[in-house]
């Protein structure tokens, strides 16, 4: 595994995409919590400025390895001393943890090379190398994706989910009065669902380490994640599982993607130029 | 022997040293992602900063359905439902009903029962009398939840 995990250079635009994207769903979540007028006081407002400051240079890609290590300090600070030491709950939750965890994977990664102000300086100043680099941020994500539909697949593996009496209370909680609810509470229809959510959580635990499941993998992965987010408040955490996906794409497929897409368009021979 | 050659050797032990200590830390670090969690949930280790990964584990355990039946002569008239005896929009409401805005602290279903219960019981006529059938979301499954006329009204 450590051979596999320093193993490999390739393209460093899946991580630039997908750094882009994480920012957009850190201003998704937290934008409003840590905005002025939210403000309790002078360690609020300073939390807020410092957010605002480091995802604003983060989007745009300027110095950008460096403010992705600072943004992952303020989210470790959000997350285990306002939400965990301070007890303030919503900043508790696995999807501010996951949201936690991206930030601090994209630091380790070359994360600036692709899609970034510092690229656009450096080809400008003529310096620009390939984009190319370690693969070990993309093999981290890997490991993080595995192990949430692992260990989520645990604790689902009991009696109490399995007969779908535990679904059957999440789903009473949001639509019991609703006009869904026979159809959303339909005894048969709640088992079956609690059984293949942990058949497909197993499934994607092991299938998004082998790549010839790749297809399957996005396939059931969307599918499980799309269904969460419409019928459940998940907050960003579906959103932020499915970029992570981006992960599990050779890098050269990505960026050949990119090459394809923003290529001129061929012009017929006999065109004047 | 020119500068640049000497400050070579003078660094290339260190960034040996960094080097290690760089690939030490990311196999914590891969370590921690993959089996960190199996603290908590295999070993019952008592750590909130170890993230597991029980999803919705909590939500909604402690929450009570059911209706109370107003009953007259020992005959159902007419039945009023938890979420409407204890005027909230919906289930989800009564987390704001318990004050700390989370099932998990400060909400007993048994007292809010009985607190609607008795809202109800000073609106009945002389001859009716209520009843309450439903069930409460616990760990474990269903559990079944009953009161009598006495259990709601003894108290007025």
């Amino acid at each position: 595994m450590l051979e596999w995990l320093w193993s490999g250079r390739g393209s460093t635009r899946p991580l630039g995409l997908f750094r882009i994207l994480l920012i957009l769903l850190l201003w998704n979540r937290f934008a409003a919590d840590v905005a002025l007028w939210n403000a309790a006081g002078p360690v609020e407002m300073l939390l807020g400025l410092t957010f605002f400051v480091l995802t604003g240079m983060a989007l745009v890609g300027w110095q950008t390895r460096r403010v992705m290590a600072l943004l992952a300090a303020v989210m470790a600070l959000m997350y285990f001393h306002f939400g965990l030491n301070l007890g303030h709950a919503p900043w508790t939750h696995h999807h501010v943890y996951l949201l936690f965890i991206c930030t601090l994977l994209c630091a380790l990664g070359p994360c600036g090379r692709s899609f970034s102000l510092d690229r656009w300086l450096s080809v400008r100043a003529g310096t620009a190398g390939p984009e190319q680099g370690a693969l070990l941020a993309n093999r981290l994500f890997q490991l993080q994706l595995a192990a949430v539909y692992f260990w989520t697949a645990v604790d689902k593996t009991n009696a109490d989910f399995l007969s779908g009496a535990r679904l059957d209370q999440i789903l009473h909680f949001h639509y019991d009065g609703s006009f869904l609810a026979p159809v959303i509470l339909w005894t048969p229809l709640v088992i079956g669902a609690a059984v293949a959510v942990v058949i497909v959580e197993y499934f994607l635990a092991i299938g998004i380490l082998l790549r010839r499941w790749l297809p399957a993998v996005f396939f059931f992965g969307f599918a499980l994640h799309l269904t969460f987010y419409y019928l459940l408040p998940v907050s960003t955490f579906s959103l932020t599982m499915m970029a992570m996906y981006l992960f599990l794409l050779p890098p050269e497929r990505v960026h050949d993607f990119f090459d394809r897409l923003f290529a001129p368009p061929n012009r017929p021979a006999n065109e004047p130029q | 022997m020119p500068s640049s050659v000497q400050g070579k050797k003078l660094f290339a032990p260190r960034i040996g040293v960094l080097n290690i200590l760089q690939r030490t830390g990311i196999i914590i670090l891969a370590v921690f992602i993959l089996f960190g969690p199996g603290l908590v949930q295999v070993l019952d280790v008592d750590a909130s900063q170890i993230r597991s990964w029980r999803m919705y584990s909590g939500v909604g355990i402690g929450a009570p359905y059911g209706t109370f039946d107003v009953l007259n002569s020992g005959e159902p008239v007419r039945s009023v439902s938890v979420v409407a005896a204890m005027e909230i929009d919906s289930i989800r409401g009564i987390q704001a009903y318990t004050g700390s805005g989370s099932l998990r602290r400060g909400f007993d279903a048994d007292v809010a029962i009985r607190d609607a219960g008795e809202l109800l019981c000073a609106t009945l006529a002389p001859d009716e009398s209520i009843r309450f059938s439903g069930r409460l979301a616990a760990r474990g499954g269903w559990r079944p939840l009953t009161y009598s006329h006495d259990d709601l009204c003894g108290a007025l």
